[in-house]
């Protein structure tokens, strides 16, 4: 276990490290403001969010797209059952729970929403798979809407939250939400570490290179699958129980698609595959989006955003994350190349057969 | 009689969009977000020529039609040409596309507005009564010149040249560059060809559907579910797909309400596809072995 | 004279990977050329190259004496060169008739029938299977199926990578005593095999290959113009 959660190359650890630095500079020296303390609040939701997206898309290679589904339903729940109402209206005899008890129930709530959904469709094919989870987020909206109890269009306020009331907007209540925040994505960094690194990571990437050799080497795939699916969408309920203790509450923007467009092209910029990736995806895109935002045309700001996108993906092969690896292997086709030069010798031919050679 | 009217109707135009959508994921391996986004620019164009050169219906379909293919060769440029061949091709090309679609999307809002636009009635205004229920001349238009086009791009799949190497491409990469087949003529064929046909789709769908910035979003889910439903690559497949899920729509929205009809769509194509992961093409097989 | 295939110190290779060094090679129109070496020595690394299916190459390809290191496999294929690949590549979802017409584009429905017709004398099992989806034949069959295609177009340049892999013996020889029988109206014709006696007797040059490199030529026991096959008593039945 210690092994596993040590960091896998020194590089790791001055990343890590240097990260945490910068933000705590960021956080208390250079923009000890509320605007930078919500920022704050918005990058730790989506940065562990990305990262448990991460597991699943990147490590199991099954594309769900039922995050932002999971972590809106969540965040529902938890204001429900923390004494969360429609704006405006008093509810009699509200429950109001303390906020680790709405943490508990929502991750709870997360785990029975990932069993939902995957147990009938966990053995679908990639991209059927894809389509059905993004018409999860739509069903979530459909939901709310209909239902009072839920906020229909309001949305419901008054839930648990880390502060109190007299604490919020002041440094003590930033400096606590910095630490919830970075507590959230520890916490999610370990997650990553322990499945990614561990055996069921493992067991996943083999699935997701060939299914049909790590069946045969005796891997239940479809359990694996199943595990990485449920784990993720538990943390992903914690999350959004997160949500709604750092708001005190959720409305209908949670389920919108501009959201889940937005992650993506997080996990995409930063690179499918790695913890890193989604960190600097995360911090990325999310600095562009802040840039862009005040301009009088929220349209720029998309705009940036998908040209980013783009430009990533037709620059690099496996995002900003896998650059480095590009140069060298680059670098290494260039040599192989040069007149006179030797290359990466083929291996000796009589050992091995390599088929089609 | 109504809801058959309007499910041929759906059919026909969703037909002409999941084809294209198909085609070039069998084609050429890629699933083309950008679709919703062609779509939107047929809708403008067509609008475009109504406001500039002339509102006679057929210079209306025109612009439709050519910036469609217009917004094709785009998506085959920034998208197809520069990606083809290299590492990681099946996740780079989508979100590629998709990069493309929110610029596209947002570009739109920036040139034209967030308003609809509005597109003049293209077959007139005549209504005729068929088994006891109204056919207003638009739909019929529409479920006639959609069949017809479809009709077309069957055969020239079936009979010409170009289609048994559209047809070939799709069954085996290797073997068309073997037999002569250019892969990157072939990808601007099927492209600009369903670049086309969805700015067709969008003018017949122009007395419903009204140009505006996000209008793609919806046809594209559309066409990706007739797609799927009808099993990549298979185009009596998607032609059947297209028909369920114009009934699915036209059903739910008199039985129901509209706001249901995604929903149904989603369990239908979840049942089927559980019963049978390659869609109505796994069915077709299955029924012929 | 011309070679009408000069291949000048070609080094070829996947990535790092470097599989062939510096070969030379000249063919002269009309020769039957067999290449003969183990698996994973360069065999189907030098077809593929001719054709540009490989990740790089380096050196210097001529066709006629013009260079055609910048020509694209499928201008190539249109250009008169055919490649019969490992594998087959064969359309698996279309019919047999409609695999082999791939295989003729450029000629009109007359001519294609006639070649299709000539192709399915030469392989009568295929004329059973015309309608056939290719992807529900026999191993023995598909090879037939992507020979007979190579055999459609009007081709100056036949390559061909290890027809006999993976098929019966029995199988393999009738496919042979077939080849063997073949008319290329004065076509040039590479054909890279493992089994250097399933080239006895009608292949005029023999290159052997090891480890990505040309280690020998040597006369193949047949006219290298290609003529009549020296030896009768190989024939057997297909």
């Amino acid at each position: 276990m210690r092994e596993v959660l040590s960091f896998k190359k020194a590089g790791d650890a001055s990343f890590y490290g240097g990260s945490l630095a910068l933000a705590l500079i960021l956080f208390f020296v250079v923009y000890d403001n509320d605007v930078f303390g919500g920022q704050w609040v918005v990058f730790s939701l989506y940065a562990s969010i990305n990262l448990m997206w991460m597991l699943v898309i990147g490590t199991a290679g099954i594309y769900s797209f039922a995050t932002v589904a999971v972590v809106g339903a969540s965040a529902y729940l938890a204001a429900l059952v923390s004494g969360g109402s429609i704006a405006g209206v008093d509810l009699e005899g509200a429950r109001s729970l303390n906020v680790v008890l709405m943490l508990l129930a929502a991750a709870a709530f997360g785990a029975f929403l990932g069993v939902l959904i995957a147990a009938p469709t966990i053995r679908l094919r990639g991209v059927y798979f894809c389509l059905f989870t993004i018409g999860l987020a739509e069903v979530g909206r459909a939901i709310v809407k209909q239902h009072e109890l839920l906020g229909k269009n309001s949305g419901l306020f008054g839930g648990a939250r880390f502060l109190r009331v007299d604490q919020v907007a002041t440094e003590n209540g930033r400096t606590i939400q910095f630490f919830v925040g970075l507590a959230l994505i520890v916490f999610c960094l370990v997650v990553y570490r322990l499945v990614d690194g561990g055996r069921l990571g493992l067991l996943l990437r083999t699935a997701r290179e060939s299914e049909g050799v790590a069946k045969g080497l005796g891997v239940d795939v479809v359990r694996a699958r199943f595990a990485v699916f449920i784990i993720s969408s538990t943390v992903l309920g914690l999350i959004g129980g997160f949500y709604t203790g750092s708001y005190g509450g959720v409305s209908l923007t949670i389920f919108d698609f501009n959201t889940l467009l937005l992650l993506l092209a997080m996990i995409v910029v930063g690179g499918l595959g790695s913890a890193k990736g989604a960190i600097i995806g995360t911090a990325l895109v999310l600095y562009v989006d802040r840039t862009y935002a005040d301009l009088d045309q929220p349209a720029w700001r998309f705009v940036a955003i998908g040209i980013i996108m783009y430009a990533v993906t037709i620059g690099t092969t496996r995002g900003l994350v896998g650059l480095p690896a590009q140069i060298r292997a680059y670098v290494q086709r260039r040599r192989a190349r040069q007149v006179g030069g030797e290359g990466e010798p083929a291996p000796a031919p009589a050992e091995l057969e390599l088929p089609g050679l | 009689m109504t809801d058959v009217v309007t499910t041929i109707n759906l059919a026909a135009i969703y037909g002409l969009i999941g084809v294209g959508i198909s085609l070039t994921w069998a084609g050429l391996g890629f699933l083309n977000l950008a679709h919703g986004v062609t779509f939107a620019a047929g809708l403008y164009g067509a609008w475009w020529a109504q406001e500039n050169i002339s509102d006679h219906p057929s210079v209306i379909f025109l612009g439709g039609i050519v910036v469609g293919a217009i917004a094709g060769t785009v998506v085959w440029l920034s998208v197809f040409v520069p990606l083809d061949g290299k590492p990681n091709w099946d996740t780079r090309s989508i979100v590629a596309s998709l990069g493309l679609a929110i610029i596209g999307v947002n570009t739109y809002f920036l040139v034209f507005g967030p308003q609809r636009k509005a597109i003049e009635y293209l077959f007139g205004t005549t209504k005729f009564k068929l088994a006891g229920s109204t056919i207003t001349a638009d739909k019929s238009g529409a479920i006639i010149s959609a069949s017809v086009v479809m009709l077309l791009v069957v055969v020239a799949l079936v009979r010409s040249r170009i289609g048994l190497g559209v047809r070939a491409l799709t069954q085996n990469p290797e073997g068309a560059a073997l037999v002569g087949i250019g892969r990157r003529q072939a990808a601007f064929a099927i492209l600009a060809v369903s670049g086309a046909l969805a700015g067709f789709a969008a003018v017949l769908l122009s007395q419903v559907f009204y140009p505006e910035p996000n209008i793609g979003y919806l046809p594209l889910l559309k066409g990706l579910i007739v797609a799927l439903l009808g099993g990549l690559g298979s185009i009596p497949g998607a032609v059947i797909a297209a028909f369920m899920v114009g009934a699915t729509e036209a059903v739910t929205a008199h039985y129901l309400d509209q706001s249901w009809v995604l929903l149904t769509q989603f369990g239908l194509i979840a049942i089927v596809l559980l019963v049978r992961p390659r869609g109505v093409a796994g069915i077709l097989e299955a029924s012929r072995a | 004279m011309t070679p009408v295939l000069d291949l000048r110190k070609l080094s070829a290779g996947y990535g790092p990977l470097r599989v062939l060094h510096e070969i030379d090679l000249a063919v002269a129109g009309g020769e039957r050329v067999g290449l003969v070496g183990l698996n994973g020595h360069g065999k189907t690394t030098l077809l593929r190259s001719v054709m540009g299916l490989v990740d790089w190459r380096r050196g210097e390809i001529e066709l006629d004496g013009k260079s055609i290191l910048r020509t694209p496999a499928h201008r190539l294929a249109r250009a008169g060169i055919v490649l019969m690949p490992q594998g087959d590549a064969l359309f698996p979802g279309l019919s047999v008739r409609d695999n082999l017409d791939s295989g003729a584009f450029a000629a009109g429905w007359r001519e294609r029938k006639k070649r299709r017709d000539r192709v399915l004398q030469l392989f009568p099992r295929l004329a059973d299977r015309l309608d056939q989806a290719a992807g529900t034949l026999s191993g023995g069959e598909r090879r037939m199926c992507s020979l007979g295609r190579g055999l459609m177009p009007d081709a100056r340049i036949f390559l061909i990578d290890e027809p006999s892999l993976g098929l019966a013996p029995g199988v393999a020889a009738g496919l042979y005593s077939t080849l063997k029988e073949l008319d290329l109206a004065g076509g040039t014709l590479i054909l890279a095999e493992q089994n250097q006696t399933l080239l006895e007797g009608w292949i005029g040059k023999i290159v052997r290959i090891h480890g990505g490199r040309i280690v020998g030529i040597e006369p193949g026991g047949a006219p290298s113009d290609g003529g009549p096959a020296v030896d009768e008593g190989r024939r057997t039945g297909t």
